[in-house]
């Protein structure tokens, strides 16, 4: 199954993807060319370089960070958000489909 | 490989024999190399782009080959080249290929498989190989060094044959494997050669936290123990043999005991080599030529002398520095705090800094809790920083060594919220 997944950039432009179940969604913004979202480390949580913000309004939630992630969160260079998730972390499910995520440099 | 053009075809061969014209040709695909792909297309580099692999996958990232890649089923390698990269008209990928002839001065060079071409700028990306252990029967089979996703691929068929592992050499990759590997019934063992573990990379006591926790999955450690041959049985390893005359039962025998740089194409083409490609302060080791990653020696900017580093770090932050330099920008010397991470079964190791020997320890935190930090200092300045399943604290050390400050013991010992305050202070203070 796949789900829609979309991420905002600063300017307010919408990127749109299709992504498979099962996918996290660092990964998924590498493959769809997505600005900022690097995944330098493949998503081991040792980067941080694939932070986004979950855009709640839609009604779908950014979820509880793990512990290790939350503790990265606190340092990431373009400031932490109450929705903030490092997006290796986030993987693609029908609970997610229609995500929105706002993406910062 | 779907949506990129290729030099060659199905049979390897070259498609025609003129010479083909590129801004810049990209000599290996691990992560350095494919990291500078990323950048140029990510700055809208407009110039033709060729990328050259020895292996005949797409780029994938390699920290997984040692954990999730070995323990998990069906699982496909990450891929390194962004979908922007893939399918870039300007960006052209030849894997399976090597450099056999080059002129820098006339800008040509010539692939194994027989394509010529031109090039205005070169970057080697070469990387390093696992150095060789060359004792009586290395030459066995079932005696595998981990690098590439075909050695991986060996692996993960040993482990169907054989409970019985001899790891040479105790490093960050055979620990690695060891923690990805214990339990299923195997009996695992690492010999060092050295009286303790990663002795050249962390301190005492991240080396003997890192055993304890070997140890307790039921990893057999065996320090000082030097491997003087293998023995085989129809070709294939049966035992490993230490210079103390000690045997073990191996059906798989993993060597890690360091790695060597490839420069031998640098060479060839007539550059000045050492512990690696020699570069300056640009990464660049000829007007025309730079060189990233693993195969690099480059000058330390916090030291006098040049070094080099094997990290994911240390290949991605120099790409992206020389897709810079190529764009054309105006850049300082490369300088970045390198910093690593390692997976050590259910710990996170990461290193921010340069260890040095001989440095002054501040242990924050207690190893028996799985979660300290270790705090490495030159007389009063802080140079590393160790940490256990503290991600947190990694990346401020990132921020406080870039920032040159260094926080006081008894900061240390107060945690992070007091070092956060001191450098804010700090900064207050410093123009």
């Amino acid at each position: 199954m796949m789900i829609n997944v979309c991420w905002v950039y600063p300017d307010g432009t919408e990127h749109n993807a299709s992504v498979e179940e099962g996918v996290n969604l660092m990964e998924a913004a590498i493959a769809n060319n997505i600005e900022s979202i690097y995944g330098e480390c493949g998503g081991s949580m040792a980067c941080a370089t694939c932070h986004v913000e979950v855009d709640e309004t839609g009604g779908i939630a950014a979820g509880q960070p793990f512990a290790m992630e939350n503790e990265m969160l606190d340092m990431v260079e373009s400031g932490r958000t109450p929705t903030s998730r490092l997006s290796c972390q986030l993987v693609a499910s029908q609970e997610l489909d229609g995500i929105r995520m706002k993406v910062t440099w | 490989m779907a949506r990129m053009k290729s030099l060659v075809n199905k049979d390897g061969e070259a498609n025609h024999k003129t010479v083909d014209e590129f801004d810049i040709v990209i000599v290996g695909a691990g992560h350095a190399g494919a990291h500078l792909v990323n950048g140029l297309v990510r700055s809208k580099f407009t110039g033709s782009v060729l990328l050259v692999s020895d292996e005949i996958f797409q780029p994938y990232h390699r920290p997984p080959l040692s954990k999730e890649y070995l323990k998990t089923e069906n699982i496909k390698p990450t891929p390194l080249l962004t979908g922007g990269a893939l399918s870039s008209p300007n960006v052209t990928f030849i894997p399976g290929c090597r450099i056999s002839a080059g002129d820098l001065q006339a800008g040509a060079l010539t692939l194994t498989n027989g394509a010529e071409l031109s090039f205005k700028k070169l970057v080697l990306a070469t990387g390093a190989s696992p150095r060789k252990l060359t004792v009586e029967g290395s030459d066995l089979e079932g005696i595998v060094s981990l690098k590439t996703l075909l050695d991986a691929e060996k692996i993960r068929d040993s482990l169907l044959q054989t409970k019985d592992l001899v790891l040479v050499g105790g490093g960050f990759i055979n620990l690695e494997l060891a923690f990805s590997l214990a339990g299923a019934g195997r009996n695992i063992t690492v010999l060092e050669q050295t009286p303790r573990l990663l002795q050249r990379a962390v301190s005492p006591v991240m080396s003997e936290f890192l055993k304890t926790q070997a140890e307790k999955l039921g990893v057999r450690i065996l320090l000082n123990e030097e491997v003087s041959r293998f023995e085989g049985d129809d070709n294939r390893v049966s035992h490993v043999v230490t210079a103390a005359g000690e045997r073990f039962k191996a059906g798989l025998a993993i060597v890690a005991i360091g790695s060597v740089p490839e420069s031998k194409l640098a060479q060839d083409l007539g550059l000045e080599c050492s512990n690696g490609i020699i570069v300056n302060g640009k990464l660049q080791a000829a007007p025309n030529v730079y060189a990233v990653g693993d195969c690099v020696f480059f000058p330390d900017p916090t030291a006098g002398h040049s070094l080099r580093l094997e990290s994911v770090q240390n290949a991605t932050d120099q790409a992206s520095y020389v897709a810079e330099e190529l764009a054309g920008s105006e850049q300082e010397d490369y300088n970045r705090v390198p910093w690593f991470w390692s997976v050590q079964g259910d710990n996170r190791l990461q290193i921010a800094g340069l260890a040095k020997p001989g440095t002054k320890l501040v242990v924050s935190g207690d190893p028996a809790d799985a979660n300290f930090a270790v705090y490495h200092y030159v007389d009063k300045l802080l140079c590393a920083v160790e940490t256990i399943n503290r991600p947190g604290e990694h990346m401020l050390a990132r921020k406080i060594l870039k920032d040159n400050f260094s926080p006081t013991e008894e900061q240390v010992m107060q945690g992070v919220d007091e070092i956060k305050a001191a450098l804010a202070y700090w900064k207050t203070k410093t123009p």
